[in-house]
């Protein structure tokens, strides 16, 4: 069990994806979700995002981002994520865990409360995507910055 | 979907997930103008010019 961190980013797109964090392929573990946080860092505008964070069983076409350690002494994560995806995730028909709107201004943090952890199957490919359904206007540069549990 | 390591024309390295080699140059490259782009947005240094992605290797399923 060793807690991670992966930090993501992106110019915005609609329904483009942010980024997404799955289980191996062949050595898939779950991974429980429990600190997110997300916005924007591009010069103050006004735009409308909307922030969702899906169930995913193909992380899509990404550039790698390789999960941290939180403690060093943990053993290496068996999972995978990436960023910037040129070809979307795909996504679980309604299986929505988040949906934030929220100003581009707006920086938001959610953090699960206790054993309300988003928790993904130990099934390959199978996780979890942040994307932007919707922007009012622009492409502004995103960062999300996502904690979670592997086991 | 599987795991390539991409090496760009001037040396460096990038880790992609792609359905195949020639996703994974695509995204590569992707991310090259990305990362100038995204630079360029937030009066960052663009650091080193984009560099095309000239070869794959195979990491993992």
């Amino acid at each position: 069990m060793a807690n991670l961190v992966c930090d993501f980013q992106r110019t915005a797109s609609t329904t483009a994806t942010l980024g997404t964090w799955v289980a191996d392929a062949t050595r898939p573990r779950r991974l429980k979700f429990y600190d997110l946080m997300f916005g924007s860092e591009a010069t103050p505008a006004d735009a409308a995002i909307l922030w969702t964070i899906r169930r995913c069983t193909a992380a899509g076409t990404s550039t790698g981002v390789t999960p941290q350690l939180l403690d060093p002494g943990d053993a290496a994560t068996e999972s995978d994520a990436g960023e910037n995806h040129t070809i979307e995730s795909t996504y679980t028909a309604g299986a929505i865990m988040l949906n934030i709107p929220l100003n581009q201004r707006a920086t938001f943090r959610w953090v699960a409360a206790p054993g309300g952890e988003i928790v993904t199957p130990s099934t390959a490919s199978n996780g979890v995507g942040i994307e932007t359904d919707t922007i009012s206007t622009g492409t502004p540069v995103i960062t999300a910055t996502v904690h979670a549990c592997e086991q | 979907m599987a795991k390539y390591l991409v090496t760009h024309e001037d040396g460096r390295q990038t880790a992609v997930f792609a359905a195949d080699e020639a996703g994974a140059k695509r995204q590569a490259n992707h991310a090259e103008t990305s990362r100038v782009v995204i630079a360029m947005k937030q009066g960052h240094p663009q650091g080193q010019p984009p560099s095309l992605a000239v070869g794959v290797e195979f990491v993992k399923p």
